[in-house]
């Protein structure tokens, strides 16, 4: 899908591992990136 | 995954992992598995949504993912306390540097997964052509 309602994967925020809020916007200006989201951490 | 960075890499692009528990969670993850990789995390699993992430008990809870269980436990993994949500599965997806998505795979249910070799194939591929010519 990667879109939901007027949202796009851009429009999306994640925390970084000190709980800061990171767009992922910011993630794509650095270039392409391969994500990979996990079922869980386990 | 972990064993596909560096092809990742040499191909002009960065590996990086979302999961969904907290950040003690995330960290955890980060030192034990992929020391090397960037993590981040999205308690909220918005970011899941916006994948088109599947979710409910019988994307985990299904037969289908009985190949997967066995191979894994072949290769000598063994799943831990799960730490994030149990019913939620994951996904990939390559975005280019304007945040156009160039290729995604959703997982239909529990180790349903695109190989690493695909994701590096794909990669290339997509790497390899400008934005508008994706088809």
């Amino acid at each position: 899908m990667l879109v939901a309602g007027d949202r796009t994967l851009a429009d999306g925020v994640v925390l970084d591992l000190e709980g800061r809020e990171v767009p992922l916007r910011a993630v794509f200006k650095q270039g392409p990136v391969v994500l990979v989201w996990l079922r869980h951490y386990g | 995954m972990r064993s596909i960075k560096k092809d990742i890499e040499a191909a002009g692009a960065r590996l990086v992992f979302i999961g969904n528990g907290n950040t003690a969670f995330a960290r955890h993850f980060k030192e034990a598995l992929v020391p090397d990789c960037e993590v981040l995390t999205d308690p909220s699993t918005a970011t899941y949504a916006l994948l088109g992430a599947r979710r409910g008990f019988w994307t985990t809870w299904t037969l289908r993912s009985l190949p997967a269980a066995i191979r894994a436990l072949r290769h000598g993994f063994r799943q831990s306390r799960t730490r994030g949500h149990p019913y939620l599965q994951g996904g990939v997806a390559i975005v280019d540097s304007t945040g156009a998505v160039r290729w995604s795979f959703v997982s239909r249910f529990a180790g349903h997964h695109p190989s690493p070799e695909l994701i590096v194939a794909k990669l290339r591929l997509v790497l390899a052509k400008p934005a508008a010519a994706q088809s």
